[in-house]
């Protein structure tokens, strides 16, 4: 997927002028953040399942290597194939090389992230395959020549109108205008196409080491239908996807959905464990599992270990004030929000997705309903102090910066600018508030500054103490 | 055109060796730890299921999710709830069942085929291997008695569900799937089915405007008929 993240300062903007997005978002935020509240005020175990889940997560990636060559050899065991990826560069050629050697012209796709990640669509395509994404979300922003803009609801910035002319333009057909049309109409359309599907390709949001099994969890069933019906099913995912156990793959499970959707489970969980047997009557006749570490492996060793807990619910996005405002899309690559703000820049460098850590607020919502307790505020101001020791900030905030710092040394003068500046500023506000601001009108276009009292917080408290 | 091949066993060694080197210098150690043989499985916390009735709860989680659901008192007696069923509802008779379900009194004219699920298939029955309390869902495995297109090609599912197979936790599954895999000992890994699949219900999804609309991909409508023997 190409990466834009160095124009997340126009997206953001033109986002924000959007009034379809604004629709679109404003409708999503409420719905996600309310169904999950509903689903975890049923759960009083939510807190322990989120604390065994962390502590597990770390336990895991401590024996990364162990549990991934477990999963190998059940995987080899079962009669598939695991494949190891270095970067998303080979792991486009195996896939590729997998799908050219099953003589393959149809790939259905089920959901999955790391192949957003990889470019694979792209790929595939030009390497003359029809690509046909399942879930209903993906197969619209796909019709829609787009990016997702959400991880686990592609589509969620487009309204129902935009979903309808969409359809109507690739289906033919006059435009229908309710929801159950809708679907209907993309049903019949992907129907047939599972059907003349060579491979499936998923993803997996575990692998089992025990069992040799990749889980998906859909509420469609498109990524069950995918590989049930294909010739080939391949499954791509990062290697921070094992858990060692059946037991560890549900701990997770019992919160996945729950800070996803807000279900306690979604309607499909499926495990697959390999081709299809000698007397099975369907199922794929190839297993293929490939493993992506494109710059996970890396992650282990630094302060970033904790966002390999990461289970990609969408949690973090759906709670987060500049997410809700911009939608996914200005982040500029696949994965948006908090969860993207620390892994674009570690995915596609420090520079390139400068602004992404940098549009945070740090009101820490996320981290508080991180199912997975990943400290994201905390990785946030991390990826700034990255940015910082690079020298990366821009030269009229360095330029700032080493102003306020000469000032701050100097108490005399920082007091004496301090008084300066709110007597200007009182003489600014009407009825205690400050309107407009010349220069800084971005910021309070949005919202009112409150005028200062015209005297500093030293001369009240001096005054206060000659008082008593 | 002499681009090495992405599948070449060499090539692919040399990438996975590369791969478990940098996890290892990451993790600041020269090799795997010792393999120990799998642990028992951990004991992670359970979300409490306090009911009493197993059914009861399991058909209330169910049918929260846009599922039906009915009690019948043998299996046999499912086949009469079936029909009536169908009649009722105006849906047509199914065409495909598992295998083991061909052995039921089915109406003469209703005729049931155990293979796998073509794009044309309206209707199915199938068999649970269990039931889940927690949360209201069912898992099957697949197999020759189980096709898994059955689960997710037609329109309306119709499966059977022996009330003595459903269980409180999902811990209480896996334990029961081991010892079903391998009843005399011996490794129960070495016999799993290709899948394990869990249906909480008809398919759904809310990707036009956060709006759920049912039948996705998968059926649009899910009957459960409960027996007890």
């Amino acid at each position: 997927m190409q990466i834009r993240t160095r124009e997340f300062v126009p997206r953001a903007t033109f986002a924000l002028h959007d009034p379809n997005l604004q629709r679109a978002l404003a409708k999503a935020a409420d719905g996600f953040i309310g169904k999950r509240a509903k689903a975890i005020a049923e759960v009083p175990e939510f807190e322990a399942l989120r604390e065994a889940a962390s502590a597990r997560k770390d336990e895991i990636l401590s024996e990364l290597d162990l549990w991934l060559e477990r999963f190998e050899a059940r995987v080899h065991a079962l009669g598939g194939q695991v494949h190891w990826a270095r970067d998303t560069e080979e792991a486009r050629a195996i896939v590729l090389a997998l799908c050219r050697r099953a003589g393959a012209k149809t790939v259905a796709k089920g959901k999955s992230m790391v192949s957003e990640e990889i470019g694979l669509n792209e790929a595939l395509a030009a390497d003359g395959l029809e690509v046909i994404e399942t879930d209903l979300g993906e197969y619209i922003v796909q019709l829609a020549k787009e990016p997702p803009s959400h991880i686990i609801a592609p589509a969620v910035h487009k309204t129902r109108e935009q979903i309808a002319e969409l359809f109507a333009e690739h289906h033919g057909g006059p435009p229908k205008t309710t929801v159950p049309e809708l679907v209907t109409e993309a049903r019949l359309q992907l129907r047939r196409k599972f059907f003349r599907t060579d491979v499936g390709i998923t993803g997996a949001n575990f692998l089992i080491a025990e069992t040799g099994a990749s889980v998906i969890v859909t509420n469609e069933g498109n990524g069950d239908l995918t590989q049930s019906l294909a010739r080939v099913h391949i499954v791509t995912a990062g290697i921070e996807k094992i858990v060692p156990t059946l037991e560890d793959a549900t701990l997770f499970l019992r919160l996945l959905a729950r800070s996803a959707t807000g279900q306690d489970s979604e309607t499909y969980t499926t495990y697959s464990m390999g081709p299809r047997r000698a007397d099975d009557p369907d199922g794929p006749q190839e297993y293929h599992v490939v493993l992506v570490d494109n710059g996970r492996s890396r992650m282990l060793g630094g302060p970033w270990r904790p966002m390999l807990r990461c289970i990609r619910c969408g949690a973090c996005m759906n709670h987060c004030p500049v997410y809700g405002a911009i939608g996914g899309h200005a982040y500029g690559w696949v994965y948006p929000g908090p969860m993207g703000s620390v892994l674009t820049p570690l995915f596609v460098g420090l520079d390139t997705a400068y602004d992404l850590p940098n549009a945070c607020t740090l009101n820490g919502r996320c981290g508080e309903v991180c199912p997975v307790k990943i400290p994201l505020p905390d990785l946030i101001r991390e990826v700034r102090h990255a940015q910082q020791r690079d020298g990366l900030h821009p030269p009229a905030e360095q330029r700032v910066k080493a102003l306020w710092q000469r000032a701050a040394e100097r108490p005399a003068l920082y007091h004496g600018l301090e008084r300066l500046a709110v007597r200007l500023l009182a003489t600014l506000g009407r009825k205690g508030r400050i309107r407009r601001l010349t220069g800084l009108h971005a910021w309070t276009d949005a919202r009112d500054l409150p005028a200062p009292a015209g005297r500093t917080f030293l001369e009240l408290w001096h005054a206060k103490g000659r008082d008593e | 055109m002499n681009e090495p091949d992405p599948l070449d066993p060499a090539l692919a060694a040399r990438r996975r060796d590369t791969v478990l080197g940098a996890i290892r210098r990451n993790l600041g150690r020269d090799a795997a730890p010792p393999a120990p043989e799998f642990p028992l499985p951990p004991v992670h916390p359970r979300i409490a299921v306090p009911d009493e009735d197993l059914v009861e709860r399991w058909r209330r989680r169910w049918e929260a999710r846009g599922g039906t659901s009915a009690l019948v008192p043998t299996k046999a007696s499912a086949v009469e709830h079936l029909v009536a069923w169908c009649r009722e509802h105006d849906l047509p008779p199914p065409t495909h069942a598992a295998r083991p379900l061909l052995e039921l009194p089915w109406p003469a004219d209703w005729s049931l085929d155990p293979g796998p699920a073509g794009i044309d298939t309206q209707s199915a029955v199938s068999l649970a291997f269990a039931g889940i309390a927690e949360v209201g869902n069912l898992a099957f495995l697949s197999g020759p008695e189980s096709p898994v297109t059955h689960l997710f090609v037609p329109d309306n599912h119709f499966i059977l569900l022996d009330a003595a197979t459903i269980v409180r936790h999902f811990e209480d599954l896996w334990q029961r799937l081991r010892h079903h895999l391998a009843p005399a000992g011996g490794d129960w890994r070495e016999r799993l089915p290709r899948t394990i699949n869990f249906v909480a219900g008809p398919s759904r999804t809310g990707d036009v405007e956060q709006t759920i609309q049912l039948g996705a991909h998968g059926p649009r409508r899910v009957h459960v008929v409960i027996f007890s023997e």
